[in-house]
């Protein structure tokens, strides 16, 4: 569609749908991308159908109610010195009708207002793709309940289906709202919400979190791409298989994926060891449009720009590194990531109990022939910094699990869930998930021997 | 008489006289003069969210410094600029409407001050510490119980303590209007402005015990851990949003009830006829206050309460706007077939009226639930609620402070400033809030820092705070109006306006005493009966009366509950401090000897 093309597409349409001046205006600046007012499925027109009609109603209104101020004021300004108007107190058949003739207005504002409430409410059940949508602070992650499949903060959907989304957060209070393709609803933790909407129209729809929740507020947004139902189809299997690196630089990324322990937090399905579920789901991160929960461009620099600091683009976010990166490195990781994806040449099955693939010497370390690093070190390289803090190590800043400084007098681990004892924080950190099931903190594939090496120093907090 | 009345002199006395009065004429200026200067503070907080909105991915302001500032403007501009500006009004006009010398407890009267004063100095003292409040005017749980900081705290004891300052004053009010009114003056002889006062003191009474509750539920849950607001321990977010707003809403008419009251005030003076349909005003005002207790959830219609619920409180909202047309076409029919006299006052009246109708129509969309689902945490939103409060109560508070400053000081508000004044404000602010309407048709939703660039939010941003720095010169003009017309203001005398209402048959500013012999009420609007129907109208005598005298005891009450609330802030110590503080006081306040 050409841009001339599209203003006078956009234009008509809001000077049909909506009357108000204004409106039409607004709606021929800008693409309109999230306007409430360019629905594109069927319950976005059914809400379009009600607005319509109160703002007619509104109108009106207003222009009684304008028209006889201003007439008054004009009319009775003024007038002879000392004159006494006639002192009015009231006029029964005029009070009537101003309270009856609003009554009856509210009533063509209540009727279809009290049919589309319960329209919305009421998903179809036949052939709707199930979407389950989880606020986190600050980005979406999305479940196709069917296939299992995860992702975040793009979600494809097949055209003229019903997309019925159940929405929960696991934090604080978040709200999923696509303006062109439905109304919002809230995002809750402790309870599901459920929204629905048919698409009707192919392309990219902008959706933003509009709820506050924090800092990042403002950057929690996402994209809904709707397209053909093969197209989805082959998007849904894309984003069940591994980046598969195609150049030189795309290699020593896989390579840095692992050693700069990214698995602490992110899953990449078909990547043994990259079960972290603190961050989103990165299988197929080439085909997303968007990256840094739907703020930028899905691009070569701007993804190396976000993964070496990705807190001078998001305020606040979540995503400290374990290990740092430098921007060359971080170019090599996007190169990877970005990768078609595709099943894995010749990759060893993957063994039960995921193990970490450490090619590369991580930074820093004091490397001891005979692998013997020590405690601090193996703290520093095995990603427990990406989510931990410890006041005596300056790159332990994490936030996402506990604080460890005073590990050592503490009676209970693990939230209370064992006694602190050497033998119990062994067991909780070679593998947290048989202690405790759902738990973010990963299976990292430690060794017996790292295990112990970690908790002699973890002892000294 | 050509000199402004001595006996009532704001000078008088020093500052200790000020401290310890219990004057409600004092008492109001005191709330005047605070809530002015702090509505400085929230304007300052409103320029600065404009300009950081100004243009997309602006860095003017740091993400959780913008946060900081929506969260303190929100919470200056309702608890420390139009409550207690309501309350000024209350307090100096109400006695003198109703033939009365001062209000009905009078030493609660400045309890209810100093804890005003004392709330606001610590919802602010986050500033001393770096550490403010980035939880939005209503801290939505969980975010302020669980996954918020030290700043959290400044929101809730302020929150709290503020609330407990029109709680006391409104067990005031109501004790006044219900049993000092002059002899003759009937519940619906009263003026409509001590009629709103003793309706928003009612809702007051009601409403802030249930946000009192919901505040102490939250410094258990950050204190002590008790998880009333978090489901994974059993509890709920959604009772915070419930119970807030169950006290927010009627709050909303707290807000904006008083300023309908000035305005009908206004209104009928600068027309020379009287308010149309008074009984009607009367009724439907307490019709929309009742009602309002039936509507807290359209706050909430996003939330997932259900299809019913949503259709039940959507039919409950509908239903305020019948009695508010009524009261609209009542105020145009007041003006119709009148003699104008466009005064500033006048000029704020009719803009009230006006303005007040834009937002309440946009409020009539965000009642249908589908439509809201659009709306609700848009811009749409932020434009309805500036519209009512700016358009709503600024306009009828500023048409107030036009239309009694001549009653409180003996002088006269300069007119030209004031018109300059108006119309720089109507347009500055109608550029200001009008086009947000479009941003949030457009889909930006509030509570952003920072938007994207093409996505057709720019032009209507760019604007918006232009009108923002437009209104601040308007403002600007205001202050200087009101300093430079207290030096030297046009002698205003005691009826300067040939107005309707008991306050204006003593002087200006009137004696300490306000009414030498109490007057004998005969009709609605006594002082025009007196005046046009009687024609035998005698200025008051002078004389000597008995008063309460000044005392300390409210102050040292009132530092006691400061301190209470500041143990949560600072160290602890200090709440079992302020407790013994609060005890002294309380005793000797109730054993205190009356010295006239």
């Amino acid at each position: 569609m050409t841009v001339s093309n599209y203003l006078a597409n956009s234009c008509r349409r809001a000077w049909v749908a909506l009357p108000l001046a204004g409106f039409l205006v607004s709606g021929c600046f800008g693409d309109g991308r999230q306007s409430t007012i360019r629905p594109a499925s069927d319950v976005g027109h059914a809400v379009q159908a009600v607005y319509s009609v109160v703002t007619w109603i509104d109108i009106g209104i207003f222009i009684v109610v304008f028209g006889l101020l201003i007439v008054a004021l004009i009319r009775f300004r003024g007038g002879k010195e000392g004159e006494m108007p006639k002192q009015v107190h009231g006029n029964p058949v005029m009070e009537i009708l101003w309270t009856l003739v609003p009554a009856v207005l509210l009533i063509f504002i209540a009727v279809p207002t009290w049919s589309t409430i319960f329209l919305t409410a009421n998903p179809p059940k036949e052939n709707a793709v199930h979407v389950l949508a989880i606020g986190k602070q600050w980005w979406w992650e999305f479940e196709y309940v069917d296939s299992g499949v995860v992702t975040g903060n793009e979600l494809h959907v097949p055209v003229n289906r019903p997309i019925v989304i159940t929405t929960r957060s696991t934090d604080v209070i978040h709200s999923f709202w696509v303006p062109r393709l439905s109304g919002k609803i809230d995002s809750l933790p402790g309870k599901d919400n459920v929204l629905w909407f048919t698409p009707q129209e192919k392309g990219v729809f902008y959706g933003q979190c509009a709820e506050y929740c924090g800092t990042s507020h403002a950057n929690m947004r996402f994209r809904v791409i709707v397209e053909d139902e093969a197209d989805y189809e082959k998007w849904l299997a894309s984003v069940t298989q591994p980046p598969v690196p195609q150049t030189a630089e795309a290699k020593e990324g896989e390579q840095l994926f692992l050693a700069k322990a990214c698995v602490a937090c992110h899953t990449i399905t078909g990547v043994p060891g990259a079960v972290g579920k603190v961050g989103p789901n990165l299988t197929n991160l080439g085909a997303r449009s968007s990256i840094a929960s739907a703020t930028i461009e899905n691009t070569p620099q701007n993804l190396a720009a976000w993964i070496h600091d990705s807190r001078s683009i998001k305020p606040g976010v979540l995503m400290i590194l374990p290990l740092p990166v430098s921007v060359e490195e971080a170019g090599k990781l996007a190169a990877y990531l970005t990768s078609p994806t595709g099943p894995a040449p010749g990759a060893p099955a993957p063994q039960g109990g995921a193990t970490l693939n450490m090619k590369q010497p991580p930074a820093g370390a004091a490397a001891a022939a005979g692998g013997g690093l020590d405690g601090k070190t193996l703290f520093l390289t095995k990603g427990c910094t990406g989510c931990h803090t410890v006041q005596s190590l300056p790159l332990a800043r994490g936030t996402i699990g506990p604080a460890l400084d005073g590990l050592q007098a503490r009676p209970r681990i693990a939230a209370g869930v064992l006694p602190n004892t050497e033998a119990n924080l062994k067991r909780w950190i070679k593998d947290p998930p048989s202690v405790k099931p759902g738990t973010l903190m990963v299976k990292l594939g430690l060794s017996d021997a790292e295990v112990e090496t970690i908790v002699a120093f973890l002892k000294t907090l | 008489m050509t000199e402004v009345a001595q006996s009532g002199s704001l000078y008088r006395g020093g500052i200790a006289s000020w401290l310890t009065t219990v004057d409600h004429k004092r008492i109001g200026i005191l709330y005047g003069v605070t809530a002015l200067l702090l509505a400085i503070v929230g304007g300052t907080e409103a320029i600065l969210i404009r300009t950081q909105l100004i243009v997309p991915n602006n860095s003017f302001l740091h993400a959780d410094t913008f946060n900081a500032m929506f969260t303190m403007h929100g919470v200056t501009m309702i608890f420390m600029f139009v409550m207690p500006v309501n309350a000024a009004f209350f307090n100096y006009i109400v006695p003198l409407q109703i033939g009365a010398r001062d209000v009905a407890f009078p030493r609660l009267n400045a309890l209810s001050y100093w804890v005003f004063l004392f709330g606001a100095l610590l919802f602010h003292a986050g500033f001393l510490t770096g550490e403010l409040p980035k939880v939005g005017w209503f801290g939505y749980a969980n975010l302020s119980t669980m996954y918020s900081d030290h700043g959290a705290d400044f929101w809730m004891v302020g929150l709290q303590v503020l609330g407990l300052s029109s709680l006391i004053a409104s067990i005031n009010f109501i004790a006044t209007i219900v049993n000092l009114r002059a002899p003759g003056m009937s519940m619906l002889r009263m003026p409509l402005f001590t009629w709103t006062t003793l309706i928003t003191n009612i809702l007051l009474l009601l409403a802030l015990p249930v946000i009192t509750i919901a505040l102490v539920q939250v410094l258990f849950d950050r204190f002590f851990h008790t998880g009333i607001y978090d489901p994974a321990s059993g509890g709920s977010v959604i009772l915070w949003q419930h119970l807030f707003w169950i006290f927010g809403h009627p709050e909303v008419y707290i807000l904006i009830l008083p300023p309908m009251g000035m305005v009908s005030e206004i209104l009928p003076t600068f027309s020379r006829k009287p308010l149309f349909g008074y009984a009607a005003m009367v009724y439907a005002s307490a019709a929309i206050a009742f009602l309002g207790f039936t509507v807290w959830a359209h706050h909430m219609f996003t939330v997932g309460m259900g299809p019913m619920a949503n259709a039940v409180f959507s039919a409950a909202t509908m239903l305020i706007a019948i009695p508010t047309g009524v009261k609209i076409f009542n105020w145009i029919s007041t003006v119709w077939g009148g003699r104008l006299r466009m005064t500033t006052a006048m000029w704020f009246a009719a803009g009230f009226v006006a303005m007040f109708t834009i937002g309440g129509l946009s409020g009539i969309m965000h009642a249908s639930p589908p439509i809201d689902a659009q709306q609700q945490d848009s811009y749409f939103v932020v434009a309805h609620f500036h519209y009512v409060l700016i358009g709503g109560s600024v306009f009828g508070i500023l048409g107030g402070i036009y239309y009694w400053f001549p009653k409180i000081t003996g002088r006269l508000l300069n007119e030209t400033l004031g018109k300059l004044q108006f119309w720089l404000v109507l347009i500055g602010f109608n550029l200001t809030f009008f086009p947000q309407h479009f941003l949030g048709v457009d889909g930006m939703p509030r509570r952003i820092y920072t938007y994207a660039e093409g996505g057709g939010l720019e032009l209507w941003n760019f604007w918006s705070t232009i009108g923002a720095y437009i209104t601040a010169v308007s403002a600007v003009v205001f202050f200087f109006n009101l300093i430079v017309s207290l030096r030297s203001g046009k002698v205003a005398g005691a009826d300067p306006w040939d107005a309707r209402t008991l306050e204006w048959a003593i002087t200006s500013p009137p004696p300490e005493y306000n009414f030498a012999k109490l007057p004998q009420v005969e009709a609605r609007d006594e002082f025009w009966h007196r005046k046009y129907d009687l024609k035998n109208f005698q200025p008051e005598p002078r004389g000597h009366v008995l008063l309460p005298n000044p005392t300390k005891w409210p102050l040292v009450v009132g530092v006691g509950i400061a301190l209470m609330g500041s143990g949560f802030l600072f160290t602890p110590y200090l709440t079992p401090l302020g407790v013994i503080v609060v005890l002294i006081g309380t005793y000797a306040w109730s054993f205190s000897k009356f010295e006239g």
